[in-house]
């Protein structure tokens, strides 16, 4: 297998490099022949990197230890599913597949574009197999999955603990990759568009709709991440600001600031400068956090230790950025447009001022994360800046986001007169008003908590009749979905005012402690109590589960049971707790063992009351369906009447509109 | 529009600015409202500032690491005997320096720390204003914006026109 696996990697790097050159001279028309051959190239280098990481998926299911990653992350002991997801638990492996997912989308670009090929195409098929050829590069090189063991040892080490104690390990990563990597293709056609020199607006749509997928992609990934710290990890929150969360977080908001600005080209042929260097500046974005996470940077969860290819990626990125703004700035004049606004009360301001806080959100990410990594290579001062920091220094950000979200989507393109804007905002205000006025009466003592609260009860409010009212209209699922992009965005609206909502109330609105019972003992914690009815310990093939047994009787008496544990794996000195959840529509309780005494005879639990934390998983799930919704393939529609079919202004406008 | 809807309408926006009004005045009721924080919630707030300095990501009030739980045991005991907040977090600092702050110290280095959003915030208003204010004077006249309706072609402006007819359905 190893064999099979180092030969295929060298074969796919090769396939890649061909088909980048392929690719290139294909941009000439008279290379017709040598395009099709790239687009073919393509699907083999698609086909290949599969076997690859096939190759090494057997591997790990016939325990051959003979493969250094094999032996390093999985062992005898380790179920078939979480030897499967070992193909990704660590560094070596999950490159595998980060190269198929790349590999898919190039396959994937090379299918959509096998007839209506936009001019340009060659060069963007180009720069995917470019960035394709410097991710294989680093599987030939630094760094070396199938390298081999010279004495197979008799068994592994098995996955890192923590990766296998939640069947969310599946799906996490996978999405976050799709995501992630997906960056790649807007970008490939963005640089497509600069090197190709055509109107930058027929480029619009195309990159449109692939960053929509994968901002959906992305919104998944992040949404599993904070699931799977909720549920897994044991200390009750989703979002530690760790700097690897931060820099998943980054792309996602440079993606939603362009999916907003791109608005203002489409509609009024303004920004096409502005937006080409927001999707050159996601890619850069990501291949910056694949830095910091991979070049051994970072030390978390998330970090693959002893990696020495960050001086790999760093080229890369200086590459990237070279490259992507160079190319902007030697088309600058065929990209500057002129902006035009008709008054400040108009959606087109509301946009602008959509993309001035989500850039300042992003920047003031961005330098928290990386400002104790500049303070101690040029200062030699170890400083930490986490959660309180990013959290007090965002939230002003995201307040003013969510006031934005309530008004933006009510004023008017072009020009709106404050009558009207208020007249629409009245319903929206008032609800706002009256839960302000409830929260605080209910004796919520937090300012920021209240106004965060009332102001997505304005964007629920306010865009939840927008959507109802057009639905109304419009009648019809077909009719519907015809306007699918606007809906789409209300919706993901909707769903961010609801996981805003509970973000707000789980961290300001909860309570928290920590309870030392024996056996039989009962306590009390926040209207609930708590008894400890004993311990059950269970030996399973790769680890030791102690089963702490609760009784929990809630307000009204009622009695639930709940069981928190402890895992202890042979290859961690620490034991790793599972939590026990009961979640409910607006209170979780959540209970986690943090120690043990007398063999078991007393128990610390770490106990949560929070409210608000299925509004976040509701509000995800919202926002991706609204994703795939606005992101909806629209071919139909497009033959019956290209200019005015769902009332949306067409591209051909904003060229038409151009000198 | 007749009469009563007119009253109607006022009637409305006067109910809503009430409704506003209340809503501030219960927020700064609320903000003001004597609430002297308990000793657990003294307690948590302070671990929450602090990093488990054996833990990657959680701070000291989140981990279930023995460090932690030995922080959390000595921060309790501290608030219990009167210690204040401040210089309880001295205190860690001075065993564990300054790295043990979740939020840098607001001196020396770490104040560039605390300027970083400001100045970010101040960039992004500046670069937002410019962008409103020329695209306002480009309406206005005299900007290179205003030439353009001269290059439409006329199918062009038939385009816009039914475009524009079609917005002001979709928006009423």
């Amino acid at each position: 297998m190893a064999h099979l696996g180092q030969l295929g990697l060298l074969l796919a790097l090769a396939l890649a490099a061909y088909g980048m050159v392929a690719a290139f001279a294909g941009a000439s028309p008279r290379r017709a022949a040598w395009l099709e051959s790239a687009r073919l190239a393509a699907f083999a280098v698609l086909l290949v990197v599969l076997v690859v990481n096939a190759a090494m998926l057997i591997a790990l299911l016939t325990d051959d230890f003979s493969v250094r990653y094999v032996a390093e992350n999985s062992s005898t002991a380790t179920p078939v599913f979480f030897k499967t997801l070992s193909l990704w638990a660590s560094d070596d492996g999950s490159l595998l597949l980060w190269n198929l997912v790349l590999a898919g989308y190039g396959a994937a670009v090379a299918w959509r574009f096998r007839r209506d090929r936009p001019a340009g195409f060659p060069v963007a098929l180009g720069v995917m197999f470019l960035v394709q050829s410097f991710y294989l590069l680093l599987v030939n090189g630094p760094s070396r999955p199938f390298a081999t063991l010279a004495t197979a040892p008799l068994d592994g080490r098995g996955p890192a603990p923590l990766l296998q104690n939640h069947p969310l390990m599946a799906v996490h990563p996978p999405f976050l990759y799709l995501g992630f990597i997906g960056f790649t293709v807007p970008f490939a056609f963005a640089i497509a568009s600069l090197v190709s020199g055509s109107q930058p607006d027929r480029w619009v749509e195309v990159i449109r709709g692939w960053t929509i997928a994968v901002w959906t992609f992305l919104t998944v990934g992040l949404a599993l991440g904070a699931l799977w710290s909720y549920s897994v990890l044991g200390w009750g929150g989703y979002w530690a600001w760790d700097p690897v969360e931060n820099v998943a977080l980054l792309p996602w908001l440079v993606a939603t600031a362009f999916l907003h600005s791109v608005m203002l080209q489409r509609r009024s042929g303004m920004a096409t400068l502005w937006n080409v260097g927001l999707v050159i500046g996601a890619f850069a974005l990501t291949t910056f956090g694949t830095f910091l996470t991979r070049g051994s940077v970072l030390t978390s969860i998330h970090a693959f230790a002893d990696s020495s290819i960050g001086p790999a990626y760093l080229t890369f990125l200086t590459v990237v950025l070279l490259g992507g703004f160079g190319l902007v700035v030697w088309r600058l004049p065929l990209l500057r447009s002129p902006a035009r606004m008709d008054s400040l009360l108009s959606r087109e301001a509301a946009l602008v001022g959509n993309n001035v806080l989500l850039l300042a959100a992003t920047g003031i990410v961005l330098l928290g994360t990386v400002f104790p990594m500049v303070a101690e290579a040029l200062f030699d001062e170890q400083l930490t800046v986490g959660r309180p920091y990013f959290e007090s220094a965002v939230t002003p950000v995201f307040l003013l986001l969510l006031l934005l979200m309530g008004v933006g989507p009510l004023l008017p393109w072009r020009r709106g007169t404050p009558g009207r804007a208020l007249q629409r905002l009245r319903l929206p205000a008032v609800a706002a008003a009256l839960l302000m006025v409830v929260l605080t009466l209910a004796g919520v003592r937090s300012t920021g908590a209240v106004v965060g609260l009332g102001l997505a009860a304005l964007v629920v409010v306010g865009t939840g009749r927008e959507l109802v009212r057009g639905v109304r209209r419009d009648g019809g699922a077909r009719r519907v979905l015809r306007g699918s992009r606007r809906y789409g965005g209300l919706l993901v609206h909707v769903g961010l005012a609801i996981l805003a909502a509970g973000v707000i109330a789980s961290s300001a609105l909860g309570q928290e402690g920590e309870v030392t019972l024996a056996k039989g003992e009962t306590a009390t914690f926040a209207g609930h109590e708590l008894r400890y009815d004993g311990l059950q310990t269970d030996r399973q093939p790769n680890r030791t589960v102690l089963t702490v047994a609760l009784t929990v009787t809630g307000g009204g008496g009622d009695e639930l049971r709940l069981d928190p544990r402890l895992n202890l794996y042979p290859a961690a000195s620490e034991p790793i707790a599972s939590p026990a959840i009961d979640r409910g529509p607006v209170w979780d309780l959540y209970t986690s063992v943090i120690s043990l005494q007398d063999n078991g005879d007393s128990a610390t639990i770490r106990v949560l009351h929070t409210p608000g934390v299925n509004w976040l998983w509701l509000g995800a799930l919202l926002m991706v369906l609204g994703g795939v919704l606005a992101g909806w393939p629209r071919r139909v529609r497009r033959r019956r009447d290209p200019a005015t079919a769902d009332g949306h202004v067409p591209p051909v406008v904003a060229t038409g509109a151009r000198p | 529009m007749s009469a009563a809807r007119l009253a109607g309408g006022r009637l409305g926006l006067v109910l809503a600015v009430l409704a506003l009004l209340t809503a501030a005045g219960a927020l700064v009721w609320g903000a003001t409202a004597d609430r002297a924080p308990t000793d657990q919630e003294r307690a948590t707030a302070i671990a929450s500032g602090l990093r488990c300095p054996v833990c990657t990501d959680l701070s000291a009030a989140d981990s279930s690491a023995p460090l932690a739980r030995q922080m959390r045991t000595e921060i309790r005991q501290q608030v219990a005997a009167g210690v204040s907040d401040e210089e309880i977090r001295r205190g860690f600092v001075e065993a564990y320096g300054p790295s043990v702050l979740l939020t840098p110290p607001a001196d020396g280095l770490g104040r560039v720390a605390h300027l970083l959003p400001v100045l970010v915030l101040a960039a992004a208003a500046v670069g937002g204003a410019a962008v409103l204010v020329s695209g306002r004077r480009a309406v206005r006249g005299g900007g290179p914006g205003t030439a353009e309706p001269d290059h439409r072609s006329s199918t062009d402006r038939t385009l816009v026109d039914r475009a524009l007819a079609d917005l002001l359905k979709e928006e009423p």
